[in-house]
Parts: structure tokens; C-alpha cells; sequence
């Protein structure tokens, strides 16, 4: 390849590389959380946004993602729990519509609402590239957890108590 | 935009997906070994992202390869030895529609019909003696449809797929183009340079791809294309394209959901055509190109790609001309 077509190529890259991007990079924990409606299995929408006042919970997951299916009897535990004391869990489901069946005998099985997310985008939380991912929103309506810089990507009792817990006491 | 996903393991939890929604590939790239061993080797798949949504497409792509630059081996070279044929360029340009129709989010079959618009030219059998004379070609007409079947099931997240397909000789083959101009007007055009190549092949091939980051989705593919029957096979009157091997790598950025920026890095080896009226001497080799380029969703429903290739690496046997770098230019829409 020639200098001149090298070069073209490295600085083509370089601009597209450094181009702002619409994505998840401008969470950021305790600035107010982007919005994000679930459209439920029955088709209801719920909007983060008339949440205020309640600690939410956003978890992304998928019927295939096995580390997903071990964490949702755990949340939905949990979200049972502790759903009097103002907690909300949405979980939006990555399936294909032809898993759908399989969706709603999972979310059959749980005590919070399940929608499909109908994309790899989930508004200002970024492209879900990998599964699970949970974000947390205080009373306030703040990020109060931001999924992506967890070392462990699926939620733990441990965790849990130790992120959620004290959200709820406030 | 559509995006690429991938499976997570039940032990590597941080794999990845990425949701397949939206518009889907529907073209892939033309077959070119009528232009010897240069060009269409672009993973226009992959341009658009694999695709997962049931439905029709249709799809239109625009190839244009021009080859002007003599090479042999892994140079370029300014002449031939005497008594090889001395060819000046051929400019291939390929409009390839293509439809698609996936049952479901396994499943799909593409017919693709290519419209090969092919002009050539050449000084003949080079004599160092006689002054060079330049003869010249033209045509325009349909090529060699191909028929594509892809199955993507194996796995829940649709990233893992095989194809097998068929390429059709329904293109002119054999000797039916001709010179028009200069002192071989009236002769037959080198079976590799006509529209079609007579031949019914069988093509195989797979593909993968994953995101690897948030901004970031890489795949890979193969396909093995090979002549089972040919029209073409009286002896001293035959023709066989040789078997093709191509793969591509590549890396799409995914941080926007409208544009996406890609860079593919494209091989391909093709062994010798074969029989009475192939040029078995030149017409084989290995090349490689690296290919960036961008696909952009105008809509839900409309998709537009395009890349150019540059060539990085070519081993040609014998004398064949080949590309300086070549442009591709698609359109898909979902119906």
C-alpha cells in the first residue's frame, strides 16, 4: 500500500475515532438518569420518569445469557422484599420477539415487570454489547450505580445489599 | 443501525451482544473471477451488519473495479516477455440488485443478479519487433446470478451462520463477446472477461461475528466458491473458473446508532482457471485488501454502504492486471 493511501487510511480513522459519539459515555453517577420507558409484556409503559421518589433498578438481560438467569431469581428476591420500602425493578429483555414465549415463562416467574427492549439501544445507557447489565436510579432521580464499570456484571445478594440497601433506607 | 451481536457463556459473563433489529445484509459482493484475481472480495454482509429481522429486502450495488496496473508476482512490472499476450486495462463496473426474504431469524435465501458493464483492452501477443496495436472490447449485459442460502440458528444470539449456494451460468460465456475495434475485431474475448463463465458452482461459507467492546463489533467470514458442471467441456473447446477461496476480517464501530464506520481487511486466493480457452498461466493468485468504508441508516427502513478497497498485497501468477483500488457503493431496503 502506498504512503499516501496509509496515511489516508490512519487519519479517515483517526477523525472517525475521535467524533463525539451518542452513547453511553455521558452517564455519569449521582448527575440525573437518562429516561427509559419499558413497554411490558402486557403492554404497559413505564417510564423512569414517573419513578421519582422510588430507588429503580434497570437490568438488561436475556434468556440465553446464563449468568442473566442466575441473577434474576436473586433480584426478583430481593425486588419482593423490599418492593414496600419503594423499590422498582425494570427488566428489559434483549430476545427476539420469536423468544417471546420463553420471555414471558421467565418473567412469569418474577416479581417485577418484563418488556422487550426491541434494540441493541437503550437510550442514554449505550448499546447493550454485553449481558447482564443493571443500573441503579436514586429517589432523586440520580444514577446512583452505572452498570458498565461493575467488575462483576451480574448482581449479587452482596451487592445488593450493599449498593441498593442503603438507597432504600434514605 | 443495524448491529452485530454475539453470544455470552454461561462461564464469561462479560461477552456480548448486541441486538440485530435492525436493517440487514441483504447483497454480497459479486462473484469477479472474470477479472482474473482482483477485486470483489468486499464483505458487503458484514457491510451492513448480519441481520437477524424476517422479511424482504431488496438491495442495489455498485462495484467498480478498473485494472490498469500490470503486475506479476508480488510487483508491478512494465512489460511482458515476448510472445505473452500484453493487456492494457479492463474496467470492470458491476450492478448487482439482489432480494432477500428470512422466514424467520435463522433462516434466509438471497438471489443476487448481477449487470456486468466490462470494458477491455489489449496489444495482443507482444512482439518486440511489431509496433503495438491496441484492440478493444465492450459489453454490457447480465451476468451469472447467484443463489444464497444462510442459515444462523445454531446459537440464540444468531452470530454464527453458514451458507450454501448456487452461481448460475446464466451470463454470455465462452466466446460470445468479441473485439470490436483494432486488429483483433471479430475474435472472441477471453473466456475470463466474458459476463459469465458457463459454469454452475457450488458455494459454501460461514461467518461469526461479536461485539468485543461498547464501540466496538468484530467478524469474520469465509466462502469457498468451485465450478461442479460447465457448459464449456468439449475438449479443445473448454473452460473452467478455478476455485476461489475468500475471507474477510473486520471491525465495525458501533458507537453511533446511524453511521458506522468499519475497516475490513479482505483476502482471497483463486487457483488457475482451467481447460482449452482459460488462461492458465494468468489467472490465479493471492490478494489482499484493506477496505474502509461506512454503512449509514437513512431511516428505519433504508440502508446505504460504501467502501473502497486498497490493495496491500498481491502474488499473481503469470501477467495479470489488477486493481489500483476499487470502489463499492450499496443500497438495501427493508420492505
Amino acid at each position: 500500500m502506498s504512503g499516501g493511501a496509509r496515511h489516508w487510511i490512519l487519519s479517515v480513522l483517526a477523525a472517525l475515532l475521535a467524533a463525539p459519539a451518542a452513547r453511553a459515555a455521558e452517564l455519569r453517577v449521582g448527575a440525573p438518569a437518562p429516561p427509559l420507558t419499558l413497554v411490558t409484556l402486557d403492554g404497559q409503559h413505564i417510564s423512569t420518569a414517573d419513578l421519582r421518589g422510588q430507588v429503580v433498578i434497570l437490568t438488561f438481560w436475556a434468556t440465553w445469557c446464563a449468568p442473566c438467569r442466575a441473577e434474576l431469581p436473586l433480584l426478583s428476591d430481593y425486588a419482593a422484599r423490599h418492593h414496600a420500602e419503594g423499590l422498582t425493578v425494570l427488566a428489559f429483555s434483549l430476545d427476539d420477539p420469536e423468544r417471546l414465549a420463553e420471555v414471558r415463562a421467565i418473567a412469569a416467574t418474577l416479581s417485577f415487570p418484563v418488556g422487550l427492549l426491541g434494540s441493541d439501544r437503550a437510550g442514554g445507557y449505550g448499546r447493550m454489547w454485553r449481558l447482564p447489565v443493571s443500573f441503579t436510579i436514586d429517589r432523586a432521580g440520580r444514577l446512583a450505580n452505572d452498570g458498565w464499570k461493575e467488575k462483576n456484571p451480574a448482581l449479587q445478594a452482596g451487592r445488593l445489599e450493599e449498593l441498593v440497601t442503603p438507597l432504600l433506607a434514605k | 443501525m443495524n448491529s452485530l451481536r454475539a453470544p455470552r457463556g454461561p462461564t464469561a459473563p462479560r461477552a456480548v451482544l448486541s441486538f440485530a433489529f435492525a436493517l440487514g445484509a441483504i447483497v454480497s459482493a459479486p462473484a469477479a473471477f472474470a477479472c482474473a484475481s482482483c477485486g470483489c472480495t468486499l464483505s458487503a454482509d458484514a457491510a451492513l451488519g448480519y441481520s437477524v429481522a424476517s422479511g424482504w429486502r431488496l438491495s442495489l450495488e455498485y462495484d467498480y473495479i478498473h485494472q490498469d496496473e500490470l503486475r506479476s508476482g508480488t510487483q508491478s512490472v512494465s512489460g511482458v516477455p515476448p510472445g505473452q499476450e500484453l493487456e492494457r486495462e479492463t474496467l470492470n463496473r458491476y450492478i448487482t440488485a439482489g432480494l432477500n426474504y428470512a422466514p424467520n431469524s435463522s433462516w434466509n435465501v438471497t438471489l443476487l443478479m448481477p449487470w456486468v458493464v466490462r470494458t477491455h483492452s489489449t496489444y495482443g501477443e507482444y512482439d518486440p519487433d511489431e509496433p503495438l496495436e491496441l484492440s478493444s472490447s465492450s459489453s454490457s449485459s447480465v451476468g451469472d446470478l447467484r443463489l444464497i442460502g444462510s442459515y444462523q440458528g445454531f446459537l440464540a444470539t444468531h452470530n454464527l451462520g453458514v451458507q450454501l449456494g448456487v452461481k448460475l451460468p446464466t451470463g454470455q460465456y465462452g466466446t460470445a463477446v468479441k473485439f470490436e475495434g483494432g486488429p483483433l475485431t471479430g475474435e472472441p474475448l477471453d473466456a475470463s472477461l466474458q459476463p459469465g463463465t458457463g459454469s454452475t458452482d457450488v458455494i459454501v461459507g460461514a461467518y461469526y461475528f461479536r461485539a468485543i467492546s461498547r464501540d466496538f463489533d468484530f467478524f469474520a467470514n469465509v466462502q469457498f466458491q468451485a465450478a461442479v458442471s460447465h457448459h464449456l467441456d468439449e475438449p479443445g473447446n473448454d473452460f473452467r473458473p478455478g476455485n476461489a477461496l475468500t475471507g474477510s476480517l473486520g471491525l465495525r464501530y458501533e458507537a453511533h446508532p446511524t453511521w458506522v464506520p468499519q475497516l475490513q481487511v479482505n483476502l482471497q486466493h483463486k487457483s488457475p482457471d482451467q481447460g482449452a480457452l482459460a488462461d492458465v498461466q494468468n489467472s490465479a493468485g493471492t490478494v489482499a485488501y484493506v477496505s474502509p468504508g461506512i454503512a449509514v441508516a437513512a431511516g428505519k427502513k433504508l440502508e446505504l454502504f460504501g467502501f473502497v478497497q486498497l490493495p496491500v498485497y498481491s502474488n499473481l501468477y503469470g501477467y495479470q492486471l489488477f486493481p489500483r483500488y476499487t470502489v463499492s457503493v450499496g443500497v438495501s431496503y427493508r420492505l
